[in-house]
Order: C-alpha cells, then sequence, then structure tokens
C-alpha cells in the first residue's frame, strides 16, 4: 500500500494531477471526470477518505505486471525456452476468464513478457479443458502430463485464496483431481497476500508464485492498516 | 489401456465430459448406451456429456472457470442445446451456433432469462410456430430475442394460445387424476387388474413423454 497523503489534504488539480498519472495506463482509460464522479459516490464528509483510498491504492500497470511474470517464470528450476533444455513437459493456463477476457488477456500479457509470443509456443499455452484433457490422456501418450512434468496456471490476484482452495476441491471444476498426477503445479499472480499463501499451501497442491505480497498493513480492514482508518 | 475406473462419479459433468470424450476416442464407441455400461455411469449422464462436448472449447473453459462468480454452469449449454441444434432453426441464414450462444449468454447475464430452463419454453415456441407454418416469422422473432439481450421468451409467442389452453385443460385433469390415485387405498383395489394395467401403462407412458422432454429422472 502506498502512503496516502495527510488528512486534509486538499483534493486540488495537482492531487487529481497525481492519480492520473499513476492510474493513467489503466485501459479504460482514466480522466478527471473518471476520479470526480467516483469521488462523488461519497458524502462531502466523506470525501477527505475517498481521497486517501486513491492515494494508497497500489496499481499495477501493463509494465509492472511484465516485470512480475518475467520475475516469477525466472525463478523456476528446469524450465528453459528451448524445448530440449526443458525439464519435463511444460503447459501454461489460465485459471479464470473465459476466451477473449482478462485470462486470455493474462496469457497474452505472459507470452509478451517472457519472449514467448511467436507461434513456436503456441503448443503450451492452453485452454483449461485442454489442460484437464492431457492430464487425463492415456500413460502410453506422449502428450500426456504426468509426474515429471509442470503446469503453470496464471491469475491476477488472490486476497484470501479461497478462490483457488475452492476450484480445487470444488467437484464443478476438479482442479486438484484432475491435476493430481502431475508433477508440479505452480499458480502466478501478480499479487497475493500471505494469507492466501497460507491457506493454498494448506489446502491445495499448488505453490503460489506472487510477484507482490501483501501483508495486514495492506489491508484497509484490518486493525494493522495504519495507512488508511 | 484406457483407465476407466479413473472416470470418477464425484466429478460434475463438465471434468466427466472430457474424460469421456477420451474414451470415445480411444474406444472408437459413441453410442450411449455402451458408455453408459464401460462407465457406470447413466445413460442419461452420458448424454448430458455429449451435449457438452458439442460446445467449443471457448464455452467448455467458462464451465471450468476458477472463479465461482464468473463459471457458467453446465446446466446453461445443456438447456440451451435443443434450441441450438434444432433443425430448422440451424436453417435460418443469420443464424450462427456460438454467435447464438454468446447472445444467451449475454441475456442471461443481464436478466433477460430468468431460469435456464426458459429455454424450454423457447423450444416450444419455435416448435409451435413451425407447426403453423410461420418460419419466416419465428426465424425475424429469434433474431430479435437474439439481438437484445432484455427481450424474454415471450418475444417468441406466435401460434400459442391454443396450445396454452389445451394445457391448462391437460394440467386441470392431471390435478384431478393425481388426487385420485393419491386417494387410492391400494388394498381396497387389490382386485382390479384393469385399473392397474391402466395405471402402469400411463406411469410408462409419462416416463417416455418426460424422457423426451430432457427431463432427468429423480
Amino acid at each position: 500500500m502506498r502512503t496516502p497523503s495527510p488528512r486534509g489534504t486538499a483534493i486540488d488539480a495537482r492531487r487529481f494531477q497525481r492519480w492520473i498519472n499513476h492510474f493513467g495506463s489503466y485501459r479504460a482509460g482514466i480522466i478527471n471526470v473518471t476520479i470526480q464522479s467516483w469521488l462523488d459516490q461519497f458524502d462531502a464528509a466523506d470525501r477527505d477518505l475517498a481521497a486517501r483510498v486513491l492515494d494508497a491504492i497500489e496499481y499495477y500497470g501493463q509494465t509492472q505486471i511484465q516485470a512480475a511474470y518475467r520475475q516469477a517464470l525466472g525463478t523456476f528450476r528446469g524450465w528453459n525456452t528451448d524445448p530440449a533444455q526443458r525439464h519435463g513437459k511444460w503447459c501454461f493456463a489460465a485459471m479464470s476468464g473465459s476466451a477473449g477476457e482478462s485470462g486470455d488477456a493474462m496469457l497474452y500479457q505472459f507470452r509478451l513478457a517472457n519472449g514467448l509470443d511467436s507461434r513456436a509456443f503456441n503448443n503450451i499455452f492452453v485452454s483449461r479443458s485442454d489442460l484437464f484433457r492431457r492430464t487425463l490422456l492415456p500413460e502410453n501418450d506422449p502428450k500426456r502430463l504426468g509426474k515429471d512434468d509442470v503446469v503453470v496456471l496464471l491469475d491476477d490476484f488472490s486476497g484470501t485464496g479461497k478462490q483457488v482452495c475452492d476450484a480445487w476441491n470444488d467437484p464443478e471444476t476438479s482442479f486438484g483431481a484432475l491435476l493430481e498426477g502431475v508433477g508440479k503445479v505452480y499458480l502466478i499472480v501478480v499479487a497475493a497476500s500471505r494469507v492466501a499463501r497460507d491457506k493454498i499451501a494448506e489446502k491445495t497442491a499448488i505453490t503460489l508464485v506472487p510477484a507482490h505480497e501483501l501483508h495486514d498493513g495492506d489491508n484497509v480492514f484490518s486493525t494493522h492498516c495504519v495507512s488508511v482508518s | 489401456m484406457f483407465q476407466i475406473h479413473k472416470l470418477r462419479k464425484d466429478w460434475e459433468l463438465m471434468p466427466t465430459a472430457i474424460k469421456l470424450e477420451l474414451l470415445m476416442r480411444e474406444l472408437g464407441e459413441r453410442k450411449e448406451k455402451r458408455l453408459a455400461e464401460l462407465t457406470g455411469l447413466d445413460e442419461a449422464v452420458v448424454v448430458r456429456c455429449k451435449k457438452l462436448l458439442s460446445y467449443s472449447k471457448k464455452y467448455q473453459d467458462m464451465m471450468l472457470d476458477a472463479d465461482h462468480d464468473k463459471r457458467v454452469k453446465a446446466d446453461f449449454f445443456i438447456e440451451l442445446y435443443p434450441v441450438r441444434n434444432d433443425r430448422e432453426v440451424i436453417k435460418f441464414r443469420w443464424f450462427n451456433k456460438d454467435k447464438f450462444t454468446d447472445a444467451m449468454l449475454k441475456k442471461s447475464e443481464q436478466g433477460g432469462l430468468k431460469s435456464v430452463t426458459e429455454f424450454r419454453v423457447v423450444k416450444q415456441y419455435i416448435n409451435n410456430a413451425v407447426k403453423a407454418k410461420k418460419v419466416v416469422t419465428i426465424s425475424r422473432r429469434l433474431q430479435e430475442y437474439a439481438a437484445d439481450p432484455e427481450l424474454t421468451a415471450d418475444h417468441l409467442n406466435i401460434e400459442s394460445a391454443e396450445i396454452a389452453a389445451e394445457a391448462k385443460k391437460l394440467l386441470k385433469s392431471a390435478n384431478t387424476l393425481y388426487q385420485q390415485i393419491n386417494d387410492i387405498e391400494v388394498e381396497d383395489y387389490y382386485g382390479q387388474e384393469d385399473l392397474w394395467d391402466k395405471l402402469e401403462a400411463l406411469a410408462h407412458l409419462i416416463r417416455q413423454k418426460l424422457k423426451a422432454l430432457g427431463r432427468r429422472d429423480s
């Protein structure tokens, strides 16, 4: 969390400019009117707090997201862009998001960040249904993902870890049952809380790889958060 | 050899469908009855899985979304299937299966669809219109229904006044018959063979009709 301006700081053009600079790369396009209409939702007495919330937001733009994805892949042992140098088979898939939505966008960012956007790498970036197909193939099928292989799932954020744990154990998705034969399952996220990391470690076989870890002090609802109150 | 035992009964439909697809490919077997025997699944489950497999991966992925709020239930696609594959609808020049599916997803998100079972009403309206030789009208209405997420199934109601009246009459008779059968003391009617034969035939007929409708066995 970023340190907000002190209470009572004027909500003036300079402050607006700081917010525009900070959130400017957001895909929806942030302009003064966008911010003003967001602030106008609040009563006059609450606007100072609302403005301080805006000050405190840690925004990860495309550059930071790509850096996070680069950093994450760089930590994996056994990974190499050259398939001959790679240990086992590797597959990358979005944990959430339908075609054309954020899941695809995440995969695309990940590929760009790691220089994996050429056609040569198309076969390691798969849809969720294809990922599961590959774990269920007969043992003698060369495409089958097994104990020597690695699955890397991508998501943007994990706040409590609940969604990941639910998807792992929920019979509707059965991520856990479908991936149980795979050697290693990673989940790369741009940011996650420590609570999420602990919960995911406890309830799933996923190794969470967050580029940024959030602590109690980053949670505005926590008593440990001193920046916004 | 294919590991049939891996097809787990506690899985929901989409994960099961993926496994079933591999089984079909491995064994070259597509008949529902045989697949049900091989897997130990109910034949109706096999049928539903095959319906899901008829959708492209984009839609299959929606059923496997880790985010519960974004996940689309398999029932949505199963109920949509008869409309999406209706033999008259697929002939409409404007109709495209995936675009129509996208439109229905949008309708569902925006409240134009109260429940996925409304697709049964859509199908009924299409059937009625076709029977009344109003194919051009129903094609136009269905196109409008797809284009406007807020339009409800009532927009497709062209030729249903007579059917609705018949259904109402039949419902009344069914209620009366239900009550009469419910009141029967089996021991008092023990020797009424004709009655029991007729009731058995009726039960069989009802099951057949419900199966044709795609209702699950409870």
